[in-house]
């Protein structure tokens, strides 16, 4: 397993629902994921096809974020087309990943599918846009719904229980129902009664893989890497051939500070 | 009250009466908008504006986006979609005639 998030924002300007989805997805989530120390690959536009949607699932994402349209057994990308089909597809390769759907209906029939936990919607999701704003992002009716959303995604990346996560996920909806004006509380609400989730209750996602360790720069050519390994680098490609030189000659024809070869590990006095 | 039961407890001419009568007060407002404070002069713009949006797969391309009158007129003449249009309409309903708390939903 690859501890790491695979997101699909098929962006297709033709099609509001695809355009607000993905603009918030990249926008809004994508980056809270990188920022908790996740590695994210994101499937964008036309590349939401099932031929790379279906070579980067092999690769076994520890977490899967699917937004796009879908029904009760289809789950599509870019122009609708199908990337997870409830009746073809082998879900076993999802056997180590936690998937969730923003899309219609998916939880429905599709979602039941997935081996160890789904969380989805089991009807059509509904959501309002102003269409003041030509930038969704800056969108004040169509936030709540993104935001309520994602909670669950931010929730259990953040180490909370797939069961914690629902719960956070209908605790933001609450939240933004009770600041919200009567036209657009209602869906708020009902998309909140449609969330479903599957499998284990208690699952926990592992944490973020620890960061790689800090690169050092050699001073003397184009060399990075750990502090150890260019501690290595210097003393076999900088340093002279010490044991061939009389002893009183050694810190002089090397020419470092005896400060800088004991740092480096150099036994020579 | 279960959730599925507010489908059946609230009947579609019901909701449909309910739907109509908040989309009347709205067109008021936005009439009357001088009457009105900033904020409220605020919101009753973006609401004008405002569209519905639904994330559903068809077998074309296009997404259903309606304007909250458009959502009246899908409902009145039942057109395709006014079937789960009308959940979210008779959900908000029952909360307000106090047959469904939102804690049942949200679980909090």
């Amino acid at each position: 397993m690859k501890i790491a998030v695979l997101t699909t924002t098929p962006d297709d300007w033709g099609d509001l629902a695809c355009h607000y989805g993905a603009v918030w997805t990249r926008r809004s989530l994508i980056p809270w994921i990188r920022e908790k120390g996740f590695e994210v690959f994101d499937l964008q536009d036309a590349h939401c096809n099932k031929a790379e949607f279906d070579a980067e699932v092999k690769k076994k994402y520890s977490y899967f974020k699917g937004f796009g349209h879908g029904n009760k057994t289809q789950f599509a990308g870019y122009n609708n087309r199908i990337l997870q089909d409830a009746a073809k597809d082998d879900f076993s390769v999802f056997n180590e990943t936690a998937v969730s759907h923003l899309s219609c209906s998916t939880a429905a029939e599709l979602g039941k599918k997935f081996p160890l936990i789904f969380k989805g919607y089991r009807d059509v999701y509904y959501f309002m846009v102003a269409r003041t704003t030509p930038d969704p992002f800056q969108d004040k009716l169509a936030k709540p719904y993104f935001d309520s959303d994602f909670e669950y995604d931010r929730a259990i990346l953040s180490g909370k229980t797939h069961e914690e996560a629902i719960a956070a996920c209908k605790a933001k909806y609450k939240e933004w129902y009770d600041k919200s004006g009567p036209y657009e509380r209602q869906y708020l609400l009902y998309d909140a009664s449609i969330l479903q989730p599957y499998g284990n209750p208690k699952y926990v996602h592992p944490a973020p893989p620890p960061p790689p360790p800090p690169e050092f720069p050699c001073p003397w050519s184009d060399f990075k890497g750990p502090q150890e390994e260019v501690q290595k680098h210097v003393l076999a490609t900088h340093c002279p051939k010490c044991p061939e030189l009389p002893d009183a000659c050694k810190p002089f024809v090397c020419g470092l500070p005896a400060w800088f070869r004991k740092l480096l590990g150099c036994k020579i006095p | 009250m279960k959730i599925e039961e507010v489908y059946t407890a609230i009947s579609d001419a019901e909701a449909i009466e309910f739907n109509r009568k908040r989309v009347e007060i709205l067109k008021v407002k936005r009439e009357a908008v001088l009457t009105l404070s900033l904020e409220e002069r605020e919101q009753i713009e973006l609401l004008s504006k405002a569209a519905v949006v639904e994330a559903d797969k068809k077998t074309g391309l296009t997404t259903g986006v309606w304007s909250l009158e458009q959502v009246q007129e899908i409902l009145e003449k039942k057109l395709d979609g006014w079937q789960n249009l009308i959940k979210p309409v008779k959900m908000e309903l029952a909360v307000q005639k106090g047959l469904l708390k939102p804690e049942e939903v949200f679980g909090t």
